[in-house]
């Protein structure tokens, strides 16, 4: 708290001498890294869903584009605006905004638009979103308050317990409905603790396990399979984790994943041309959503998706740096997590896409389409800029 | 990025939280972390694109390339015309309707993440084809519920124009009444992914006419049965058009229209009037009394070969080929039967042979009801003229004239002295070969052989003109080989050659029994004497028009060969009109006309049965020959010998000449067209006085009364007179002018022999009801009769 009341100091004495008013840095690369990312995705958006688009809805292929483009607009505006009020003010609203955002997670579990047997949207006022969203920011907001709050307490057991305790709520709650959702949050909980707390060797042993479980399972998987002739499973999830393994097998639940492989092969090194897919006509489901990484190696081949890659590690090379130079450890626990929110979506996504690990519903940041995705990923960047406003030069 | 940040920690800032030095170091080691994961990602998209580029390349073209619906767009079949253009075939547009199940769930927005449906269009188009089509709305639900994803499920078929666009009228205005509704349920609602597709009906707006000749096409308009339909295929058929996507030199898919070429319109020689006069009187005739097995009839333009008409009593509706409505169960069951035995034979040609009654052991109903079925239709659409060959009998007394005066053997002015009957021996039988009249014409010159239709005259002429000769004169004249007449199926018939020839064969050659040939064939060899020597091909299609209906190809007649000289026509001609005039063809004289013609009336195999195919062939005016009328009826419903009354085929002659001639603008001698009253009133009822010698009628009366009472019971006289050996006596009258050529039965010495010609037997035993019965000897015999022993006969 003391922190807050510091930091604010300089805007309290405006009557003061210029030349002593402090220097403050605002990072403007990672805005314009951002811009630019969501200007590109809303080209491969229109790019991606101008077919199906036409014919869902009445012939107006620009449906996507159009929907995006203003949320887009909306969550830059929003994200500068938060960016220029003192990140602070979240640290008192991070336990109304985390049990806020608890509350819609169970009321989206009762009152949620069903679709395939899940819930994951509630309708507010005319306007559907996913409170899956806006649990990922109100937790990492939380996370950063406690951690904080804590200090070096943070690398005793008990509080490790509280923090634990208090992602494993939400992650539950998501976790049940998408799992995908719940390994992101349980992913955000992990790499801000891993930060967070001066210990290893429990990360060091928990991304070891889950490495050999990338590289071991789908082997024996196979074998398995092969072994006892399995055709199928009851089990959603399962059936998901078969068509990873062998998508040649299980070409039911494999159809997505081998479309997508389809358009990220048909590429090659430079790509068909922007705007020349031929799997986003109607073949790839999903194509400007959770499958959109795959139309842009499609279009734009190997080079554009590693250009893709750079930029997403620009923008995680930025909010390391805002982390590492922010006033105080809330801020740079809320860069953290923002990171490792960004960072794992895209790790996920490229992996699904690419079939290298099984397939769940992962968006790319900033590119997919979803306005719930873009408004909260853009408005988290307002805060990594809010901390980097807070940043002062010599 | 210069920073504050070590200030903040060491000197002014002293929160209880720093962002501990090995904070930084796992920040960075996180961040090196995700960017190892995310390169080791970019390498396994740049090993999938590496390894992979080709092949999942072309999975995704040939992917997108069979997704995109490649629609056929049909062609249209040609239509056919009669050679005034009135239209015998058509193909009409009718539209089938699709359904796309998949474009109309896919319309109905993007549901995949729980979202509402955008628009509600399933259940709308399902109720907007229910509603106007008034179809039961679950069975449409049904169709588009069981293939959801696919783009092409045919709904119904054959809707017509009008019901198209009523369709298309109604979804509009269903479409916008949602818009202009105050519910905003009923605003989403939308009629989407429903279309027609294009498809030809074949049509015959004529039903039943000519229906041997123009034949019918298959549903889908690709291929044809019978008739020119089956003959012209090829030509009727176009291309079909296609519309499709290809994928260009960039992978964009292009969509291109193909446009259908459509097929070529053919114009027949047929003049549908004519066709209608000759089908009118077969009809009559099969309907009224005696009637017969079959009756045919084709008329052909002497000048040109063109056939103007060809019919025979075998009719069925060309716009439903397979409605054997003239068939009763009964009968097709008895057909199935038959063809069973058959069918077992071939299926088992080890086995011993079934008999009719054992085929229920080994067939089930519907298999017998299967095979009647196939028997009937092939009954109901054989082209006698054309497919059926059969012995004619003195028609072809004239061929064996033309041969012998061509080649100098007789001058027309020669005589013969018929006794009555010649006598041979081929080596093993003696036979005696009996004339028309057993008791001898007398002399009589080559004029009075052809109109008193003797045989004894024309087997001398046979016997000097020899083998050689005669069988040249067949080959000239086109028996037994093909006329290539533009129909299919056409029959060849047979005829021996000069080596196999015996002096019996040649003898009974010469009037007309002991080979076979068509209808067509003796037609055409008919019109080559008419028209001065001039054998032309006979065809149907005179015209083949593009698909714009622009003369494409004009069938000019193809002269053959050239038959026998000028002068040995005209003698012919004028031997016919004789015929005609005074001989044994009076029946078929039509008053106003000259007409000149030749009666035939031949014993079919085997002779035992004593059944008999009579028939007329005559042409009209003489001086100047515009018609050929060929008529034969096969087998008249009387017991034996009373079949055999050449009058019943020139009676239906007379009739159709009558009328045809005036439709083609040859009006009665001192008439024009002004006077000239339709035909069916100048015709005589029958009941008239014999001033009116449209004899025709009359002896047709004669013919139905003479038939009447050999049908009755023995207590008419003229029953008790032809029933006296079980076969028609002889008139005892002297020399009357001869009217009428029939067969009557001789004694035991009196013998036709039969056939040496061993396809025939075996064509012949086809129709044999026993091969045992067709090798005993039958007896044949011709002799006039005159009128007034005809009318003796029928009193």
């Amino acid at each position: 708290m003391s922190g807050q009341a510091r930091t604010q100091r300089p805007e309290q004495a405006p009557v003061k001498k210029k030349k002593h008013r402090p220097k403050r840095f605002y990072d403007y690369s990672l805005l314009f890294a951002v811009i630019f990312i969501t200007a590109f995705g809303l080209i491969m958006i229109y790019s991606s869903s101008q077919y199906t688009a036409a014919i869902q809805y009445d012939g107006n292929s620009t449906y996507y584009f159009q929907r995006q483009a203003i949320f887009v607009c909306v969550g830059i505006i929003g994200a500068v605006i938060v960016s220029k009020f003192d990140y602070h003010w979240l640290k008192r609203l991070s336990k109304p905004l985390y049990l806020l955002s608890i509350i819609l997670l169970l009321a989206v579990m009762v009152l949620g638009v069903a679709s395939h047997g899940r819930t994951r949207w509630l309708r507010i006022a005319g306007v559907q979103f996913q409170p899956t969203e806006m649990a990922k920011t109100t937790l990492i907001i939380l996370l950063a308050a406690l951690i904080s709050k804590y200090g070096y307490r943070v690398n005793q057991k008990k509080y490790v317990r509280i923090l634990l305790f208090v992602a494993v709520i939400p992650t539950a709650l998501i976790g049940q409905a998408n799992l995908s959702s719940g390994i992101i949050v349980a992913g955000i909980t992990a790499m801000m603790l891993f930060i967070g707390c001066k210990v290893w060797w429990p990360f060091l042993t928990l991304g070891a396990a889950g490495l050999a479980a990338l590289i071991f399972t789908k082997p024996l998987l196979t074998r398995w399979v092969l072994a006892n002739n399995i055709t199928g499973s009851d089990s959603y999830q399962f059936r998901r984790v078969l068509a990873w393994a062998m998508p040649e097998r299980f070409t039911d639940d494999s159809y997505q994943t081998l479309q997508g492989l389809y358009a990220i092969g048909s590429g090659g090194i430079t790509g068909q041309g922007l705007g020349e897919s031929i799997q986003k006509f109607g073949k790839l489901p999903e194509a400007q959503n959770d499958m959109i990484f795959s139309i842009i190696c499609e279009e734009l081949g190997f080079i554009g998706a590693l250009a893709i890659v750079f930029i997403f590690l620009f923008i995680i090379y930025r909010l390391m740096l805002i982390a590492s130079n922010a006033p105080d450890l809330f801020g740079s626990m809320l860069c953290i997590g923002v990171m490792a929110h960004i960072s794992l979506q895209v790790i996920l996504n490229i992996a699904v896409v690419t079939n290298t690990i099984p397939n769940t519903g992962v968006t790319l940041p900033f590119i997919s389409y979803g306005g719930s995705a873009i408004l909260f990923t853009i408005g988290e960047i307002g805060i990594a800029l809010s901390v980097s406003n807070r940043i002062r030069l010599e | 990025m210069k920073t504050s940040q070590k200030k903040n920690k060491t000197g002014r800032d002293h929160g209880p939280a720093p962002f501990a030095h090995y904070m930084k170091e796992k920040l960075a080691a996180a961040v090196i972390i995700v960017a190892l994961a995310l390169f080791a990602l970019a390498g396994r998209v740049y090993l999938i694109q590496r390894d992979n580029n080709e092949e999942y390349n072309r999975i995704v073209l040939s992917q997108r390339q069979s997704e995109y619906v490649s629609q056929t767009i049909p062609y249209k079949r040609g239509d056919i015309f009669d050679r005034n253009g009135n239209r015998l075939a058509y193909s009409e547009k009718v539209y089938n309707l699709i359904l796309d199940p998949n474009q109309m769930i896919a319309s109905e927005g993007d549901t995949s993440n729980g979202q509402a449906p955008t628009y509600d269009v399933v259940d709308t188009t399902v109720d907007a084809v229910a509603e106007y089509f008034g179809e039961e709305r679950a069975k449409v639900l049904a169709a588009v519920e069981e293939r959801p994803n696919s783009s092409y499920v045919r709904y119904m078929r054959e809707i017509s124009y009008d019901d198209r666009q009523g369709f298309l009228a109604y979804c509009d205005e269903k479409e916008a009444e949602y818009a202009a509704s105050e519910d905003p349920n009923v605003r989403k609602k939308r009629i989407r992914g429903v279309w027609f597709e294009d498809e030809y009906k074949r049509k015959y707006p004529y039903d039943s006419l000519a229906c041997n000749v123009v034949g019918f096409a298959s549903g889908d308009g690709t291929s044809g049965n019978g008739g020119v339909e089956q003959y012209y295929n090829d030509t009727l058929v176009g291309t079909n058009g296609r519309e499709y996507g290809y994928l260009d030199d960039d992978a964009n898919l292009e969509r291109v229209i193909k446009p259908a070429e459509d097929g070529s319109s053919l114009v027949l020689t047929i003049d549908a009037t004519l066709q209608g006069i000759v089908e009118k009187y077969l009809a009559e005739w099969k309907n009224g009394d005696p009637g017969s097995l079959s009756a045919s009839c084709v008329l052909m333009d002497p000048k040109t070969g063109e056939v103007l008409a060809m019919a025979s009593t075998n009719t069925f509706d060309l716009n439903a080929p397979r409605d054997t409505g003239d068939y009763t169960d009964e009968e097709i069951y008895q057909f199935g039967l038959e063809e069973a035995v058959g069918v077992y034979r071939r299926e088992n040609p080890d086995a011993p042979a079934i008999s009719v009654d054992e085929v229920t052991s080994h067939f089930t109903h519907d298999e017998i009801m299967s095979y009647g079925q196939q028997v009937a239709w092939n009954k109901l659409w054989r082209n006698i003229p054309v497919s059926d060959t059969y012995e004619p009998g003195s028609t072809q007394k004239i061929f064996t004239v033309a041969g012998a005066l061509e080649e100098g053997i007789i001058k027309p002015t020669d005589s013969f002295n018929c006794e009555g009957n010649l006598k041979f021996n081929d080596g093993v039988n003696n036979w005696t070969i009996n004339c028309v009249n057993r008791n001898g014409h007398g002399y009589l010159d080559i004029t009075g052989g052809i109109t008193q239709s003797c045989n004894v005259v024309m087997m001398n002429i046979a016997l000097l003109e020899g083998q050689e000769t005669f069988t040249k004169y067949q080959q000239i004249f086109g028996f037994g080989d093909y006329t290539d007449i533009d129909l299919p199926a056409e029959a060849q018939g047979l005829v021996y050659d000069a080596e196999s020839m015996g002096r019996t064969d040649l003898a009974t050659n010469s009037f007309g029994q002991n080979y076979t040939c068509s209808m067509i064939q003796m037609a055409a060899a008919y019109c080559s004497i008419v028209n001065g020597g001039n054998y032309y091909q006979p065809h149907v299609v005179k015209q083949i028009l593009n698909a714009e209906g622009a003369v494409a190809e004009n069938i000019e007649p193809v002269l053959v060969r050239e038959t026998v000289s000028q002068s040995t026509c005209n003698f012919l001609k004028e031997a016919l009109f004789q015929t005609v005039e005074v001989g044994t063809g009076s029946a078929a004289g039509v008053e106003g006309y000259h007409i000149g013609g030749k009666t035939g009336t031949a014993e079919k195999l085997p002779r035992s049965a004593e059944n008999y195919l009579v028939s007329f062939c005559g042409f009209a005016p003489v001086e100047d020959p515009q018609l050929v009328c060929y008529v034969t009826v096969d087998q008249p419903n009387l017991p034996g010998q009373a079949q055999a009354h050449s009058s019943f085929a020139s009676g239906i002659f007379a009739k159709i000449m009558a009328e045809a001639l005036p439709a083609l603008n040859l009006y009665p001698e001192g008439m024009d067209a002004s006077e000239y009253r339709v035909p069916q009133t100048v015709l005589p009822s029958g009941e008239g006085d014999g001033q009116v010698v449209m004899g025709s009628q009359d002896q047709e009366s004669l013919a139905n009364e003479a038939g009447e009472s050999g049908s009755q019971d023995d207590t008419s006289e003229a029953q008790s007179q032809t029933d006296a050996e079980g076969n028609p006596l002889p008139p005892q009258t002297s020399a009357p002018p001869a009217t009428e050529e029939y067969i009557q039965g001789g004694g035991e010495d009196i013998e036709l022999p039969e056939p040496g010609l061993p396809g025939m037997q075996e064509l012949e035993s086809s129709i044999a009801q026993s091969e045992a019965a067709a090798a005993a000897a039958a007896s044949m015999a011709e002799t006039e009769e005159t009128e007034s022993a005809a009318a003796e006969t029928t009193q």
